[in-house]
């Protein structure tokens, strides 16, 4: 019997996407598979200080990565959520925390019970319930320890780390375990007519690399997927508007934020992601309503520290491609599409795409169901994504720009109009078949930016107001004595990662 | 069937001149006679003779009756503010197209390719415009009718006219012995029973138009010879000037001046500005009027409703540098006459008729807006396209036939990319062998006069 | 992000396909192009056979071979070419009538009033004639005579064009020598690989089953229905027709020559779709067009059998299936589909030629100099969606104007139409009014065939035409049918006048 497998694979891109793929192939394909990763020396990756969600600890576990190693190694901080600034309304602020809110009371999630009091002003606001929301305002942080069923025995975190150390450190990980790694510009790809599978890829060099699977990690460039298959894109710009970012380092914030902060501004929005060292800030914006001159100075403007670069101007446009997946390519970070880092979604989609792909992990056939399997859970994927980004341009109250009267009248896809109406009703939120940010992360933003439901859940009259009270004060002592419990975000750092 | 024409003035007159030719229509111009609010000299384009055509008005009899003369090409000159050119002695800065094909192409190569070709290597070759009949015949202040034989040189070229419109309407209402004039004390009686109302009178100046103020005068320089069988626009720091003559062995120049700021100026000032454009003295020019006009947008197009047509600003207004109001109502009336057949049905009339005067309006309005952003060094799609490919982007209906937007383009500096496919397969020699033989072909056309 | 590249110059195209429309391309660009500058190859197979069957044209071809400089009786000799002067439409409006759609215009004129307001004052005044009656080249097509209209004398109506109706296999071959004189390469071969230039996604080179390796700046897709470039490669999206063309396939078979020799296609309508007989000077094309919603290709093949008067089916072609449609862009990147890779229309009106010629000059004009295309691309795109749309409007009226009972029939009445096709029919019922174009294929007289020989009859006329009485009207009509026949008598029958001009082939 002849052996259909896979023989040789080739990765085009050395980013992030292309090393962590190159990682997660050569620690879970045996040696018969030959993995080559193709980087150019002379196209620079998109990836500057790079925000995360914490599904990221499960690839780093499975890659089998020590945390306070990576940490280190990439001049990462912990992060906690995301601040959201001048969304709502300009002077509001909510913060986006990843893990729990409050506790849960019986029948009903706990923001049921927050919103009967709240409306009749006898409840905190939200974060105050919430102890990755209330220790971010004070710059604490710590990771998870026994003790019982107080919140510090689940504190869910991701990171924020510099993208081009994290690739590096991937690199290293990957070429230790085999993967080939060549150095040039591609000229030309061959592809059969007949079979429109990828034959070879023409290095400017005049080498020719040939292979049976093709993994498209080209960046914005999308060389296979697009350039080559022509597989096409779906444009979102009319949801999400924004086509450029101006990004700019600058110096190191004291005391060190474990959360990222996002900030409004008239036409886009500005990201703060502090690392180590220094900080990664970015403006993203929409050329249509702003010139990237004036988007600059608003950046450099609202710098909480000291620039350390000229800013440097990245153009995309949002959207996904018809397909990710094409015959004998796949295409994984952002040759697949691009939404803006709003939510901090790059490097998941990267992941999960890579896990998808384990688990449909094709052969010389390319079966077509794989296929179609890998495409419909990424689509979704996707769909779900971009539905929770868009809700934060829509969920505004801004008219003080033609940009922010765009967003606030603009229509929405049904997906996400469906979920607003019924939040609008009782403060329901449906999660969609395991999509990505689950009931807590929509009621937060939402409550954030001031979208209120008409009434509350008949359901939590059940129990008796003054009880309720008592509860939420209960909860808040507890989210309180936590936080005074957790050490500063600089001190954990120091004591257990401290970059050298 | 009774058409009743609301109004007396130029639109009445062309409208029931197209009608004129069918007996069986009773036409009735409605209302005194009223004060002009259109320039009195105008220019039109060779779609002109669409009108004489329809209206069965012989070409020969017209320019013997009306003061007008032939109109070959235009001229425009452009200028660096606060310099005053004299229209009449520098021509140097003269920019000349007309409505006529320029040279010819050579196997597959389009001419406006090959002189791209070469405009910039040689300095000998002639202006762009010197090798099309029509704009070289201007020029030279010579005229011989253009000729409708494909095989003939004439039929490289088509004519407009300069029309005094005073004339023009008198010509008509003379003409038009069959056509009744009622003037009621009050106009509402025009709601008297008719098959089809036309709606002809100025109307009320309303927020959203513009005004334009434009002083128009006369007076007579001492050479006028270039302005013989062309119109003069010149782009001035005051606003766009227009030199016409309205006959061809006149000494008097008319001008017409439109502000580009529609303040109302002192007297003093426009004779200030009389005499700075006129290069004669203030009291020798006769200041002929000082009309209001009003500056519209194309976005009111003729209102409809059953079978009442309320004319609107559109052919008002359209006095722009390249298409005067009797362009719009030529399109207006031949639009009228083909979509009549409809109007026994009002809302199907309605819908024809808009939809054809409005794309012919349309393509007016193009030709007017090619020449602004060719002057502007601004891009559009028709100029993208010529000067990635020399073509003209084609579009249906145009009256606006491609050589003469190409002409305008290449005399105007909007030159094609060189090194087309057709064109690099020649060489220099070649190219200029074949211009040389167009221009003896010109020379030997406009001598054997 | 967006990467910029040096505009490259044009030394090379690549034409993949030959067949009608890729020879008539090679054709076109030889004879514009001097292969010294412009490398012009053709990839073909013989392998592939092509569909092109007998082929009836339109009189814009006549253009075409002028510009090629071509003689009109060695090609007429060399593609087995008879004349056209219009097409006879059988059944189309009900099951038993019959129109033609000549090259011509119906009648002439008077008075600053048109024919056809004439005509239609003339039927109240008691004219029973259908419309139809009254062009010369009908007239002529109705005894099968033709000439030239340039030979008859001045007094005479030579109000008429005409076309071709050839052997297309026979005048691709015909313009393969023509191309390959003129320094076309040809190379034999199948398409296997194509070799994408990045980072800009142009197509680089084909590399074909030979290994031969073919390098071009611009490839012009002919590779038919199949589209290897256009389609499967490049995957520009194909908008589908069929919701209003509801015919998907054809078979064609072949007959003995007819005597006398008629100047016109022949279109019979039959019950799910229609037949085509296109007279050739050695033989008869004839072929089914149907739905096989309606007719299946076994009853289809029995249909055309008996149409034809066999007892056996004779040399078939098919069944062929098409979906009528065209691409959202003929040229993408650096690649222009011209022909079947570019759309489908049934030939009910004999456009397949013309739609390849109208994409052949709008190529050689906005030829660009460089890859910088990008305005020639788009104005050329839009230039052939026009003319792919006014064709497809103008067919879907012959389905759509019918008082046929078969369901097949209903359907087509019955369907929701494009509505500017709506506005236009709905216009002419009223009051005759039909919108014109400038450009583009079918103008008054076409639509005024079809209108009239389906069946419509406007509700009232034009007004402009009561300066004359009823009387007066039929009057002149009937001194223009004088003079028509006089005109027609004077022509020779259409097999004479090949003979007569030497270009009957034995």
């Amino acid at each position: 019997m002849t052996n259909n497998n896979i023989q040789q694979i080739i990765i085009l891109g050395g980013g992030t996407a292309g090393w962590m793929t190159a990682a997660s192939l050569s620690r879970f394909l045996t040696a018969d598979y030959q993995i080559t990763l193709i980087e150019s020396d002379s196209i620079g990756s998109v990836g500057v200080g790079e925000a995360t969600i914490p599904q990221i600890q499960v690839f780093n576990k499975t890659l089998g990565i020590n945390e306070d190693d990576f940490i280190k190694k990439t001049q990462g901080t912990f992060k906690l959520g995301i601040e959201f600034v001048n969304w709502g309304q300009i002077g509001d602020s909510y913060i986006h925390g990843f893990g729990h809110l409050g506790q849960d009371m019986s029948a009903l999630p706990f923001h049921h019970y927050w919103w009967k009091l709240r409306q009749q002003n006898q409840a905190k606001p939200l974060a105050d319930y919430a102890l990755n929301c209330s220790a971010a305002y004070q710059n604490k942080f710590m990771r998870s320890i026994d003790a019982g069923n107080s919140p510090l025995s689940d504190i869910t975190y991701a990171y924020q780390f510099d993208a081009g150390l994290y690739a590096q450190y991937l690199k290293e990980y990957a070429m230790a375990r085999g993967v080939n790694h060549v150095i040039g510009d591609v000229e030309s790809t061959s592809v059969n007519a007949v079979s429109e599978l990828i034959e070879s890829i023409s290095l400017k060099s005049g080498e020719i690399l040939k292979a049976d699977f093709f993994i498209d990690c080209s960046g914005m460039r999308a060389l296979l997927i697009e350039k080559t298959l022509n597989i096409g894109y779906e444009n979102w710009q009319h949801w999400l508007p924004c086509d450029s970012a101006l990004a700019v380092p600058s110096k190191k914030i004291e005391p060190l934020p474990p959360y990222t902060r996002s900030t409004a501004h008239s036409a886009g929005w500005q990201w703060r992601i502090p690392l180590q060292h220094r900080t990664g800030n970015g403006h993203v914006f929409c050329s249509e309503y702003m010139q990237s001159s004036e988007a600059e100075k608003i950046l450099l403007d609202n710098l909480d520290t000291e620039a350390l670069q000229p800013a440097r101007l990245i153009q995309f446009t949002t959207g996904k491609r018809k397909a990710f997946w094409h015959k004998n390519c796949v295409a994984i970070g952002l040759s697949s599409g691009f939404m803006e880092p709003l939510e901090s979604t790059s490097i998941h989609l990267i992941q999960s795409a890579i896990a998808r792909l384990m688990s449909l992990f094709p052969d010389k056939s390319f079966h077509q169901a794989n296929i179609d399997e890998f495409n419909r859970q990424t689509h979704f994927e996707y769909d779900s994504i971009r539905d929770f980004i868009i809700l934060h341009y829509k969920a505004t109250q801004r008219e003080d720009s033609v940009f922010w009267r765009y967003c606030k009248n603009m229509s929405v896809p049904d997906s996400l109009k469906e979920k607003l109406e019924l939040f609008q009703q009782h403060g329901h939120v449906n999660r969609f078949n395991n999509e990505l940010f689950n009931e807590n992360s929509w009621v937060e933003v939402l409550f954030g930016q001031n979208i209120e439901p008409k009434g509350y859940h008949p359901m939590v009259d059940i129990m008796p107001t003054e009880q309720l009270k008592q509860n939420l004060a209960g909860i808040e002592n507890v989210v309180k004595q936590c936080v005074d419990y957790m050490p500063s975000q600089q001190a954990f750092i120091n004591q257990f990662c401290k970059a050298e | 069937m009774i058409i009743n024409l609301i109004g007396n003035n130029l639109a009445s007159w062309m409208i029931a001149a197209t009608l004129a030719p069918y007996p069986q229509f009773t036409i009735q111009i409605m209302g005194d006679k009223t004060t002009a609010a259109y320039p009195p000299i105008q220019s039109v384009l060779p779609l002109f003779k669409q009108f004489l055509k329809r209206a069965k008005i012989d070409e020969a009899e017209f320019s013997r009756q009306v003061m007008c003369q032939p109109l070959l090409a235009n001229q425009i000159l452009t200028q660096a503010p606060n310099q005053v050119v004299n229209p009449l002695t520098d021509f140097a800065h003269a920019r000349w197209f007309g409505f006529c094909q320029t040279g010819a192409p050579l196997g597959p190569a389009s001419f406006a390719h090959l002189y791209s070709q070469v405009a910039g290597q040689n300095t000998q070759i002639n202006e762009f415009s010197d090798y099309a009949l029509g704009t070289q015949l201007a020029k030279q202040g010579q005229y011989i009718a253009p000729n409708l034989n494909p095989q003939s040189i004439l039929s490289t070229y088509e004519q407009g006219y300069i029309i005094e419109v005073d004339s023009f309407i008198n010509f008509l209402s003379t003409k038009l012995t069959n056509t009744k004039r009622i003037q009621p004390s009050n106009l509402t009686n025009t709601e008297a029973a008719c098959d089809l109302r036309i709606d002809c009178r100025t109307p009320k100046r309303d927020a959203a138009s513009q005004a334009i103020q434009t002083i128009c005068w006369q007076c007579q320089p001492p050479d006028t010879k270039r302005l013989k069988f062309s119109k003069q626009i010149q782009l001035t720091e005051h606003g766009w000037l227009l030199a016409v003559k309205s006959q061809t062995e006149a000494k008097q120049i008319n001008y017409q001046l439109n502000l580009s700021n529609p303040v109302e100026l002192p007297q003093a000032d426009i004779k200030k500005l009389v005499q700075l454009y006129s290069q004669c003295p203030a009291n020798n020019a006769i200041l002929d009027k000082s009309i209001n006009l009003i500056a519209a947008v194309k976005d009111t197009p003729a209102a409809f409703s059953q079978n009442h047509i309320v004319l609107g600003h559109d052919w008002l207004t359209a006095n722009s540098w390249a298409i005067s109001s009797i362009d719009v109502l030529s399109i207006f009336t031949t639009s009228l006459l083909d979509c009549i057949s409809l109007s026994n049905t009002p809302e199907l009339f309605e819908q024809a008729f808009i939809e054809q005067y409005q794309t012919k309006l349309d393509s007016l309005i193009r030709y007017q807006q090619l020449l602004t952003d060719a002057l502007n060094g601004t891009s559009n799609d028709t100029i993208a396209l010529f000067l990635a490919s020399g073509r003209i982007k084609q579009l249906d209906p145009d009256l606006i036939h491609p050589d003469w937007s190409a002409g305008l383009l290449m005399n105007l500096g909007c030159y094609p990319k060189a090194d087309s496919p057709f064109v690099s397969q020649l060489s220099t020699a070649q190219i200029l062998k074949h211009l040389e033989q167009i221009s003896l072909v010109l020379q030997r056309t406009s001598q054997y006069k | 992000m967006r990467t910029v590249s040096q505009p490259k110059r044009i030394k090379s195209i690549v034409i993949l396909g030959g067949g009608t429309a890729g020879w008539m391309t090679a054709a076109a660009l030889s004879r514009a192009l001097k292969p010294d500058n412009i490398k012009i190859t053709l990839i073909e197979s013989d392998k592939i056979g092509t569909v092109g069957v007998g082929e009836a044209t339109i009189p814009h071809i006549r253009t075409f071979n002028a510009m090629l400089g071509i003689n009109e009786a060695e090609f007429i000799k060399a593609t087995q070419a008879t004349y056209k002067l219009g097409i006879q439409f059988c059944g189309w409006g009900s099951a038993d009538s019959d129109y033609f759609h000549p090259f011509a215009d119906f009648g002439k004129s008077f008075e600053n009033i048109e024919f056809q307001s004439l005509y239609q004052k003339a039927r109240q005044a008691g004219l029973t004639l259908p419309l139809d009656a009254f062009s010369t080249a009908i007239a002529a097509s109705r005894q099968n005579k033709f000439c030239q209209p340039d030979t008859l004398p001045v007094q005479l109506l030579n109000n008429f064009s005409y076309a071709y109706h050839l052997d297309a296999t026979a005048y691709a071959q015909f313009l393969r020598r023509y191309a390959e004189k003129l320094g076309v390469i040809r190379i034999e071969g199948q398409l296997e690989t194509i070799q994408t230039r990045l980072p800009d996604g142009h197509i680089q080179a084909l590399i074909l089953d030979n290994q031969a390796k073919v390098e071009g700046d611009l490839f012009i897709d002919c590779s038919g229905f199949k589209a290897l470039l256009i389609g499967q490669h490049l995957k520009v999206n194909y908008q589908n027709w069929s919701h209003w063309l509801k015919c998907d396939s054809a078979i064609a078979m072949q007959s003995e020559q007819l005597s006398p020799l008629p100047p016109y296609t022949l279109s019979t309508a039959h019950g799910s779709g229609w037949f085509w007989q296109i007279p050739l000077q050695n033989r008869t094309g004839n072929g089914i067009v149907y739905s096989r919603d309606y007719l299946s290709d076994d009853a289809a093949l029995a249909k055309l059998t008996h149409q034809l008067n066999l007892t056996e089916p004779n040399a078939i072609n098919g069944p062929i299936r098409f979906t009528p449609g065209m691409r959202d862009q003929s040229w993408q990147k650096n690649c222009i589909a011209i022909g079947l890779a570019s759309g489908f229309l049934e030939p009910l009106e004999s456009t397949s030629i013309h739609l390849i010629q109208l994409s052949i000059f709008k190529l050689l004009e906005l030829l660009p100099a460089d890859t910088q295309y990008e305005a020639a691309r788009d104005e050329f795109n839009s230039l052939v969606k026009t003319e792919y749309i006014n064709v497809r409007d103008f067919i879907i009226l012959h389905y759509a104007l019918n008082q046929r009972h078969e369901d097949f029939w209903q359907a087509c009445r019955t369907m929701a139409l494009p509505s500017s096709l709506q506005t236009k029919i709905d216009l002419f019922k009223t009051s005759g009014y039909l919108t014109q174009k400038q450009q583009g294929l079918f103008f008054k007289p076409s639509w005024q065939s079809v209108l009239f020989g389906q069946g419509i009859t406007p509700k009232a006329h034009d007004p402009k035409a009561d300066k004359l009485s009823n009387q007066q009207a039929l009057d002149w009509v009937q001194t223009y049918l004088s003079k028509q026949m006089q005109t027609v008598d004077k022509m020779p029958l259409h097999q004479d006048w090949l003979k007569q001009t030497g270009v009957l082939n034995r």
